[in-house]
């Protein structure tokens, strides 16, 4: 069964100018699968990382995260499946300033009343796993940005979600730390076969993923696979971005909420 | 736009942000208005019983005052902080620093005018209800509302001149900081609260020194300055080191910390304990000093009431001028028989004896007043006295008022060469009213008249009356017969002193129950009454202090929030997160106050000696009384902040 099936899907916000943010999408993320959307500003990638997030509602058609429908839980179950199904990356972190690294990484756990050691023992895994057991005991603000996008990293994963949603997750970071945060990304994936749906503008960051698909102006635009070599996977990222229309240097902007 | 435009448009147009600013401002012009308005009113000024008030007013005037210039300037100093990214942005755009002191001092006298005119005008409401309500606690007839130009006066150059210094003040505050501070200054995160063992152990000595000192027995006032220096110096460090080390060292108990939402909000509120630690120490010192005078009013009235029910005569007539005796009892007499009502009255002739080398032992008495046997026994049924052990030339039965007891071996007196043995034991709160000796010894008539031969014999006359049994209004008949007897006994006094012939020697003296119980009652009903005012005002700031604290780190708040839910926090869970952290902050100087003042009042009270009360009950009914208190600012504070964070909820 498909981790993810979106069918349909419109998002249209109404108002004096009504904009028509997504339409007609289609999009179906198999177990294991590392997929990259990919556009220029305000082509509703967002809005559809929203919606897949089930922070947004669509107007029609019909978002399925493993075979159910998280629109037709209530409001708590609703923060409960996110909590249990997704995990989130976001471009600035939301790491908690008042907590540690290590704390920050179990917060999901203990909102779930999970045993404590059995949490010591997936934080002691996944530190591993990232590299990042050092500065379990450090404040977020002693530490580099790539080291808190891993920690929120592990966050994301410590509760072992169906589906692992990243947001930028490179847009604030230096190229090394992005090089860093990408290759995390891509061993969880491998290693734990974690299902990654990554959003970004970064070519660079997006020829990691193992698919691609393109939406321009709220619609699909196309859609591209990985072969063997990433750096030949970049090149054509690249190519495609200019072909479907967008400018060079679009792409290498940061995209501020 | 000009300028004062731009200033105004600046309050108008982002309201949200001022309301809680003005609103605590205002406050705090109403309460001083209302007090104000009481201390001027032209009644009052000419009262016997306002000259007592008026002083203890004038006191908490000041004391408001003061609390009113801390108060003002810790909002403003929050509220600046607050809209650092706008004073950054003003300074990009260019704006000179002269015209941004113009913008801050131009706003603070916009809010400061405002809350002067709504804080008065809230006053001129309350006012009337203020009146209504003090002098019925005070016990003076209603107060007429009048048009107070004094206190409306008084109050306006007063907050007008608060607001003016502290706007220059705050300039201090903005002036040193760089633009890029300015702009990230508010999403900088925050270090984390650091606290320093040896302050801590510090506190923890001072706090114990403190107590230890007040727990002794005597108190020189060196000591209990030293004792009081040290408490409050020691509840500061307590706040602002002990609280954080504490909950530091609660963080490392991962099998507590981490459960449920307890991560959450254990670590949020100890950044929070940190940056209100002396706000926290304010409130709690001053919740304290109003527990413990409330306490101790509380404690005054108590004993009180129960010395007037202990003692089961309405009139006490002591004789030192015996050819007076008939005279002045029918004068006693009469008022009762006039109105009808039944008495008894009854003869006790005493002698007051000390024994010889008096045991300075306090918690032996070294006074005995005796007492024969023939005319207690007049009493057994009223004082509920047990059948007396049959008595000899040389045994005696004593009658004790507390816990204090006369020596085991056979009694040796002063003036008089009589050995005396008791044989049996009788305890009876204030020995019911017949005599105020530690103790009484109930000897047969020949022994008394042997001890009356050699030691002075007094008669006494006191009078019980049925119908009187009640505390006293002071309207009743009781105490109107009472004030009227009180009179003449004056006058009978002053008339003695004045002739001065016998100046060795004493009036007789009539001790009326009610009468005292009433001129007790009225000293404490004005301490009572400013105590608790007082303390409320104390409350309701620190309430509102917090409040707006909270509400100036709301969008901070927010943000976290809406991370969190984004990652599956639910809105319970914010709920419980948000409600545990406020309730710290609230509640948390209740309880130790309550301590604070359970270990000064126990003492205290002791060595003033009232004996009838029951420290714990008072201590509990005063802190619960807060507690109620700030219950329901909590549950508004609660509930606003839940609303605003829940909007950010997805």
């Amino acid at each position: 069964m498909s981790i993810l099936q979106v069918k349909a899907l419109n998002k249209v916000y109404p108002g004096k100018v009504v904009t028509h943010a997504l339409t007609d999408i289609h999009l179906t993320i198999e177990p294991g699968e590392f997929v990259g959307i990919m556009g220029p500003s305000g082509s509703g990638k967002t809005t559809l990382l929203h919606m897949v997030s089930t922070i947004d509602v669509p107007s029609s058609g019909e978002v399925l995260i493993n075979g159910s429908n998280p629109y037709q839980l209530r409001t708590k179950e609703l923060a409960l499946f996110r909590r249990r199904e997704l995990g989130f990356v976001f471009q600035d972190f939301n790491l908690l300033d008042t907590l540690t690294v290590a704390e920050n990484i179990v917060l999901p756990l203990t909102l779930d009343n999970y045993r404590l050691p059995e949490m010591e023992e997936r934080l002691k895994q996944i530190a591993g796993r990232l590299n990042i057991t050092s500065i379990l005991n450090k404040r977020t603000y002693e530490i580099s940005g790539g080291q808190r996008q891993r920690t929120a990293i592990a966050r994301a994963v410590i509760a072992a979600p169906s589906l692992l949603l990243a947001d930028e997750p490179t847009g604030a970071l230096d190229s090394t730390s992005a090089r860093m945060v990408m290759e995390s990304l891509a061993d969880i994936n491998e290693q734990q076969g974690t299902t990654l749906m990554l959003v970004t503008h970064d070519p660079l960051a997006a020829s990691y993923c193992q698919r691609i698909v393109f939406i321009k102006d709220g619609r699909l635009a196309g859609e591209i696979h990985r072969g063997e070599n990433r750096q030949s996977f970049f090149q054509k990222i690249i190519d495609t971005l200019s072909f479907w229309g967008g400018h060079r240097n679009e792409f290498s902007s940061v995209r501020v909420e | 736009m000009n300028f004062p435009q731009f200033a105004w448009n600046n309050v108008r147009r982002n309201r949200r942000a001022y309301t809680a600013y003005l609103f605590s401002s205002a406050f705090m012009v109403m309460i001083f208005f209302t007090f104000a308005v009481f201390i001027y009113h032209p009644e009052i000024r000419q009262a016997s019983m306002g000259k007592m008030t008026l002083v203890s007013m004038q006191v908490a005037a000041y004391v408001v005052i003061i609390f009113a210039v801390f108060f003002v300037l810790y909002s403003i100093s929050a509220f600046l902080k607050a809209r650092n990214k706008e004073f950054g942005i003003l300074m990009m755009l260019g704006a000179r620093a002269g015209q941004m002191n113009g913008l801050i001092f131009l706003e603070n006298m916009i809010i400061g005018t405002v809350s002067i005119v709504t804080g008065i005008a809230g006053g001129l409401l309350l006012s009337k209800l203020f009146l209504l309500f003090s002098t019925r606690m005070i016990g003076m007839d209603e107060l007429a509302f009048y048009w107070p130009v004094k206190a409306i006066l008084l109050t306006a150059g007063c907050f007008a001149a608060l607001f003016m210094a502290i706007s220059l003040f705050t300039l201090l505050f903005i002036r040193k900081s760089r633009v890029l501070e300015l702009l990230t200054g508010s999403s900088k995160p925050k270090r984390e609260p650091k606290a320093s063992i040896w302050l801590s152990l510090l506190g923890t000595i001072l706090l114990a020194v403190s107590f230890l000192l007040i727990g002794k027995a005597a108190l020189s006032p060196e000591f209990l300055m030293i004792a009081a220096f040290s408490g409050i110096s020691g509840t500061y460090f307590f706040y602002s080191q002990l609280s954080v080390l504490l909950i530091r060292l609660l963080q490392r108990n991962r099998k507590r910390v981490w459960r449920g939402t307890n991560l959450l909000w254990i670590s949020e509120i100890s950044y929070k304990l940190k940056d209100n630690a002396r706000m926290l120490f304010l409130v709690t010192i001053v919740t304290s000093i109003a527990c413990i005078s409330a306490g101790f009013v509380l404690a005054v009235n108590q004993d009180n009431k129960q010395q007037y029910i202990n003692n089961k005569f309405a009139l006490s007539y002591d004789v030192f001028q015996p050819k007076l005796i008939d005279a002045e009892l029918a004068v006693i007499d009469q008022p009762m028989q006039e109105a009808g009502i039944a008495y008894q009255r009854y003869r006790i002739d005493s002698v007051l004896a000390m024994l010889q080398d008096g045991v300075h032992d306090p918690t032996k008495s070294s006074d005995v007043e005796f007492v024969r046997a023939s005319q207690i026994s007049q009493l057994a049924a009223l004082l509920e006295i047990p059948p007396l052990e049959p008595l000899s030339g040389q045994t005696a039965v004593a009658v004790y008022a507390d816990s204090k007891r006369l020596p085991e071996q056979p009694l040796k007196l002063e003036g008089t060469e009589a050995s005396i043995t008791i044989v049996q034991e009788i305890s009876m709160r204030q020995l019911g009213g017949v005599s105020e000796a530690g103790a009484m010894l109930i000897v047969d008539d020949a022994l008394y008249n042997k001890l009356s031969a050699d030691l002075r014999s007094r008669p006494n006359f006191i009078y019980h009356v049925p119908a009187w049994t009640e505390l006293p209004s002071r309207q009743d008949e009781q105490s109107r017969i009472g004030a009227e007897l009180y009179t003449w006994n004056q006058q009978q006094i002053d008339e003695y002193f004045g002739s001065a012939s016998e100046s060795r020697n004493f009036p007789n003296i009539l001790t009326i129950r009610s009468e005292k119980y009433l001129s007790t009652k009225d000293t404490t009903s004005v301490f009572s009454f400013i105590g608790v005012f007082i303390a409320l005002i104390f409350s309701i700031s620190m309430a509102s202090f917090l409040y707006f604290k909270l509400y100036t780190e709301l969008s901070a708040d927010s943000r976290t929030y809406r991370a969190l839910s984004k990652i599956g926090l639910s809105s319970r869970e914010m709920r419980a997160a948000a409600t545990k952290q406020i309730a710290f902050l609230f509640f948390m100087p209740i309880p130790i106050s309550a301590i604070q003042t359970l270990v000064v009042l126990k003492p205290l009270l002791g060595q003033i000696r009232l004996a009838y009360f029951d420290v714990y009950t008072v201590t509990f009914t005063v802190a619960l009384a807060f507690l109620a208190a700030q219950a329901i600012y909590f549950i508004i504070a609660r509930s606003r902040y839940v609303r605003a964070l829940q909007k950010m909820m997805i």
